[in-house]
């Protein structure tokens, strides 16, 4: 991220600056995304090991 | 060059070198630390710290201008994302991992430093 806004300093072109502050929101988003889905997967896997244990 | 100038570069310069020790200091810290929640605060330096420092000596280089201001946002965004994106890594290890109190050691702070020496 500080080398995308190094270049923009350097080649004087403003949007990389944008492209700096949409990876930051990207790689924000993919946390929340990536975090949700794995703690659901988890709980829906350890449900069902509970699930079976109580049948056998 | 005028002494104004003089003076944006160096601040500047030890703004970005200030950011770069940091990154140093983040990557011992991940590499140093063995449990994944102690090493989430070793890289929070980097993420908030380190970022900052580079981005306000760049601010400096850039003077007043739009970049700046695009910069000055993406420190903001960074400050208020990257503890959200902490707590939610934490809570991730501590609802998944069944063994989480084989790394959690507790007592007092004499008892934990005691336990510490004995083991050195």
């Amino acid at each position: 991220m500080v080398g995308i806004a190094v270049l923009s300093l350097l080649l004087k072109e403003g949007f990389l600056v944008d492209i700096c502050l949409i990876y930051a929101m990207i790689s924000f988003l993919a946390v929340i995304v990536i975090t949700k889905i794995y703690v659901r997967e988890y709980i829906k896997e350890h449900q069902k090991e509970v699930e079976e244990d109580e049948h056998h | 060059m005028s002494i104004i100038e003089h003076i944006r570069l160096l601040t500047g310069g030890v703004f970005l070198l200030g950011g770069l020790v940091l990154f140093a200091l983040e990557l011992y810290g991940i590499y140093h630390m063995k449990y994944v929640l102690n090493r989430m605060h070793a890289a929070a330096i980097g993420d908030t710290l380190g970022i900052s420092f580079c981005l306000i000596g760049l601010m400096i280089f850039s003077g007043w201008n739009w970049t700046t201001l695009k910069m000055a946002l993406v420190v903001l965004f960074l400050w208020w994302s990257s503890p959200v994106s902490s707590h939610l890594i934490s809570r991730l290890e501590v609802e998944t991992n069944p063994e989480l109190s084989k790394h959690l050691k507790k007592g007092t702070l004499e008892e934990i430093t005691e336990s510490k020496e004995e083991q050195s």
